[in-house]
């Protein structure tokens, strides 16, 4: 069995230098590795494609019956907090598994509601790479990029802050990532790729 | 007599479409309600779909690549099929799991936006049996190299954008809820192998508690633990069982969902093996680039899609399955030449060759006068005959040894939960040691078991299809089943004799195949049983035979 490997340890086996203090460089990829940050990612990207508010993540939690885990916006608010990217104040607040557990069900659930969206969208990033067109050219993708880019910007560190080109990037893998998670196997496929993150090869 | 390939289950998504065939001879596909065992599939990858006509479509109007329609048809065994739905599931589960980002194209087209693709992770292309291969191709393609399958045209390797490689997955994913595989056979010991569920659920929760923090200890550990872990996965199992057989077409937007009525974390963890027991991951950079001018890249087009077959799959192939298939309408003696020795064991009251017997014309002619509980002994204690060496049987002639009329008469009697069954079973196979041959003895004991191992089975099979029996009006004669169970206590395969007992298969209650319906059999091994319903509502079964 492969031993632990702690995300915070940076990695010496990245080929990218490390970032400069005060450049608006990639987070470490240890960083993204991180569940909390994942978890978190994941539904601000659906907040950015599918114009998703705080009610509407509360809902799937209730419909799930995990209305226990997450009780109300401050619930919410809180568990999305314990991202270390995330602007915080004071002690960040740890996530249990049950939590994460939760947020990965609410998370695939709120991808299968939205599959057709999601789908669209692939499919346009699709077609504009076949034509060496850059994605914003498609207004759903347009609006994704602009929706999450600001989402992002507002409520991250500025430590963790990315130029636009990664922050397109990212937001890219994530609507990817999301058509595989509305799958009816997608909760479990998001499942094994967060504990593959936080257990990556040395 | 001709071979040729019918469809026993279609499975159908956007860009995808499964076929699960059989080989079988013109006769065989005449009959109805008779189940094949799958041996092949043929898989069509069409080309994505375009962007539907909504917000922002408009722009790829200006596209000015003409798309070459293609679809291309990849067939192969169905133990190829595993193979490729393994190695999809690895890659996919590497391909998620990559923290940084691949170039939005692939390195070789120039994109829009381009980074270093990332260094390989372990697990990212999975390599699987028969030489199937997946590695990135950029952000939204994949190539897929498919080993030892065929493709039409004949390519080595072909790029599946994200959209067909998600309706890929979906298909093949769907086809292993229904047929057990090697790829999800990890997943099917998590539910029946508490033990094993729990040694995984619980490296699942250290590691997750690890990267967590180490919070919850206390509260997260009871719930990765085998019992709860097994009822929520047999209640998504359920549930994914039942889905695909009222309806096999992908409808995007109204997937079934996770189970909602299941406490989610549970139903979330019945689904989890670990990552790192990924078996054949390889670095990416151990595989071997395709040849370009043997890649086919599939473009957009629309295609329809294909309406569904449903039909249900026996969940193994049994060995010998044409060689005794009930259903054939061939002559005994030509079947006999091609059946399979008896199993060992020899107090098998009837040997396979009954069966392909029982297709005779004499017997047809008893089975219409509603004799058939007449012409075949049933299984009882005390007309439990052994069955004569083979070289003092009759031969194969259509005629049904004549068994005793006082045991026709109430077949079970001594299995009744008021007598019990085993006293008076022993008995009979005590009588029955001391005349059998010690050939048959070995064989017998090489075997494992005996008859009386699964006589609370033919039981239990009587017992699930009394209260379900109700005759149709208008039926004047009986129905008879052959029916195969597994040794988990489900049924692999329903062969309907006769005409009628086709035509009424939907009204006789017969559970589904695969899910057990009565108690596992000893040693691994698999029954045959006869189920004969009659139109006044009585029910009699008779114990055929085992197999391994």
């Amino acid at each position: 069995m492969r031993g632990f490997v702690n995300p915070w340890v940076k990695r010496t086996d990245l080929k990218e230098p490390p970032p400069k203090a005060g450049l608006k460089a990639m987070p470490q990829f240890f960083q993204l590795e991180n569940i909390k940050t994942q978890l978190d990612l994941v539904l601000l990207a659906l907040e950015a494609l599918a114009e998703l508010s705080s009610e509407d993540i509360l809902q799937a939690a209730t419909k799930l019956k995990l209305d226990a885990v997450i009780t109300d916006r401050v619930t919410l608010w809180r568990l999305r907090q314990s991202n270390p990217l995330r602007q915080s104040q004071g002690g960040r607040k740890k996530l249990d598994v049950e939590e994460a557990r939760s947020l990965v069900l609410i998370c695939c659930d709120l991808a299968q509601q939205h599959q057709d969206r999601i789908r669209e969208a692939v499919t346009l990033l699709e077609s504009l790479t076949r034509m060496h067109r850059p994605p914003h050219e498609a207004p759903l993708l347009g609006d994704y990029l602009d929706n999450f880019c600001n989402f992002y910007q507002a409520r991250m560190e500025e430590s963790a802050e990315l130029d636009a080109e990664h922050l397109t990037q990212l937001a890219l893998k994530l609507l990817i990532d999301l058509l595989f998670y509305s799958a009816p196997d997608g909760s479990r496929y998001f499942w094994l790729a967060l504990l593959e993150r936080s257990d990556t090869p040395r | 007599m001709s071979l040729f390939q019918s469809v026993l289950k279609q499975y159908t998504t956007p860009t995808c479409n499964l076929e699960i065939l059989s080989s079988s001879s013109a006769t065989e596909t005449s009959l109805p309600g008779i189940q094949k065992a799958p041996e092949s599939f043929q898989l069509k990858i069409h080309p994505p779909l375009p962007v539907q006509n909504g917000k922002g479509s408009d722009f790829l109007q200006s596209d000015t690549e003409e798309p070459t329609i293609l679809t291309i048809v990849v067939r192969g065994t169905v133990e190829q099929l595993q193979s490729l739905h393994a190695a999809i599931q690895n890659y996919l589960q590497g391909f998620l799991a990559k923290a940084n980002v691949p170039a939005l194209a692939a390195t070789s087209t120039p994109g829009p936006i381009r980074f270093p693709v990332d260094p390989p992770r372990r697990s990212s292309p999975a390599v699987a049996d028969a030489g199937i291969k997946l590695q990135p191709r950029g952000l939204t393609q994949h190539t897929l190299q498919l080993g030892s399958l065929v493709a039409s045209p004949s390519v080595s390797a072909i790029e599946l954008a994200s959209t067909q490689l998600f309706d890929l997955v979906g298909t093949l994913d769907r086809y292993a809820r229904d047929v057990p595989t090697p790829a999800t056979e990890p997943q099917r010991q998590l539910i029946a192998r508490p033990s094993g569920a729990r040694k995984q659920g619980l490296w699942i929760a250290a590691t997750a508690l690890a990267a967590l923090g180490l919070a919850g200890l206390a509260k997260v550990l009871p719930s990765f633990q085998g019992p709860a872990l097994q009822v929520a996965s047999q209640s998504a199992t359920d549930e994914q069982r039942d889905a695909p057989n009222v309806n096999n077409t992908f409808q995007p937007g109204i997937l079934p969902g996770l189970p909602t009525g299941t406490p989610a974390p549970n139903g979330l963890a019945s689904g989890l093996p670990t990552p790192t027991g990924t078996p054949g991951a390889t670095p990416s950079s151990a595989i071997p680039t395709p040849n370009p001018s043997q890649t086919l890249s599939v473009p957009g087009i629309p295609v329809p899609s294909s309406t569904s077959l449903p039909t249900a799959i026996p969940t193994a192939i049994p060995a010998g399955a044409e060689s005794v298939a009930p259903g054939a309408k061939q002559s005994s003696s030509s079947f006999a030449q091609s059946l399979p020795k008896p199993v060992s064991g020899a107090l098998k009251p009837v040997p396979p060759t009954f069966a392909i017997a029982s297709r005779s014309p004499q017997l047809d002619k008893a089975r219409g006068s509603n004799s058939a509980a007449k012409t075949y002994p049933p299984v009882s204690g005390s007309a439990f005959k052994p069955v004569p060496p083979a070289a003092s049987r009759p031969p194969q002639t259509g005629i049904i040894p004549q068994a005793n009329p006082a045991a026709r008469a109430q077949p079970f009697e001594p299995f009744s939960p008021a007598a019990p069954p085993v006293s008076a079973a022993r008995d009979a196979a005590a009588e029955t040691a001391a005349r059998t041959t010690p050939t048959e003895t070995a064989a017998r004991d090489a075997g494992g078991g005996t008859v009386f191992d699964i006589t609370q089975q033919v039981r239990e099979v009587r017992d699930y299809f009394q209260p379900r029996w109700t005759p149709p009006s208008g039926l004047d004669q009986v129905l008879e089943y052959q029916l195969s169970v597994n040794s988990d206590g489900s049924l692999w395969k329903i062969a309907p004799l006769g005409e009628a007992a086709g035509r009424y298969i939907d009204r006789t209650g017969m559970p589904l195949l695969g899910v057990p319906f009565v108690s596992p059999i000893p040693n691994r091994q698999r029954a045959t049983v006869r189920l004969v319903l009659s139109p006044d509502g009585k029910v009699q079964t008779f114990f055929e035979g085992l197999s391994q």
